[in-house]
């Protein structure tokens, strides 16, 4: 796949946390995981057997279906204008396993896991 | 599958997005495969309550 060079004048981004990534130019690879507990809890005092942990919950070792890539496609591209022109991109968080890319990537792989948990006081 | 991409410009002006979250992809350019997969419970159980809390005013 031939590539075209990102041009970029600005970019903002506040933050970038918990494996985020901003990438600018070409990628071939990208593979995204992310697991998360929520927990909500009323009073919101958080206490040692508030812990919840990943492994007691299916939600995170069930299989994904992922879409079974059947058909071939034999793709060709034609860059006729050889740059991707960016002004301005104003973003304020890419987190948990995200990606921010302005270029090309080829494959990507991403798999996000939340279990919310909600506790109102009795 | 025979396919022709013929890419002729690509300019943005401005852009602006709050968040980016939980292996979410923001791109601007190519891309031959994206494949995402997400799951996301609440079960009823979780929601762990002894009254129904009133959602409106009273």
């Amino acid at each position: 796949m031939n590539k075209r060079t990102a041009d970029v004048c600005d970019i903002y981004t506040n933050s970038v946390s918990f494996s985020g990534i901003v990438a600018i130019g070409d990628t071939v690879d990208a593979n995204l995981e992310s697991r998360g507990i929520a927990v909500q809890k009323e009073g919101a005092r958080f206490t040692r057997e508030d812990e919840k942990y990943f492994n007691n919950y299916a939600l995170f070792t069930q299989q994904a279906n992922w879409i079974p890539s059947s058909k071939k496609v034999n793709k060709t591209t034609f860059h006729h204008d050889d740059s991707i022109q960016v002004n301005h991109v104003r973003t304020i968080g890419i987190s948990s396993s995200s990606l921010m890319q302005i270029g090309s990537v080829s494959h990507i792989n991403a798999d996000a896991r939340i279990k919310h948990f909600r506790e109102l006081r009795d | 599958m025979n396919m022709e991409v013929h890419n002729w410009g690509l300019n943005v002006e401005n852009v602006s997005i709050d968040n980016v979250s939980a292996s979410s992809v923001f791109l601007i350019g190519d891309n031959d495969e994206i494949s995402l997969s997400s799951f996301f419970d609440t079960p009823p159980e979780a929601f762990t309550i002894s009254n129904i809390v009133p959602l409106g005013p009273t």
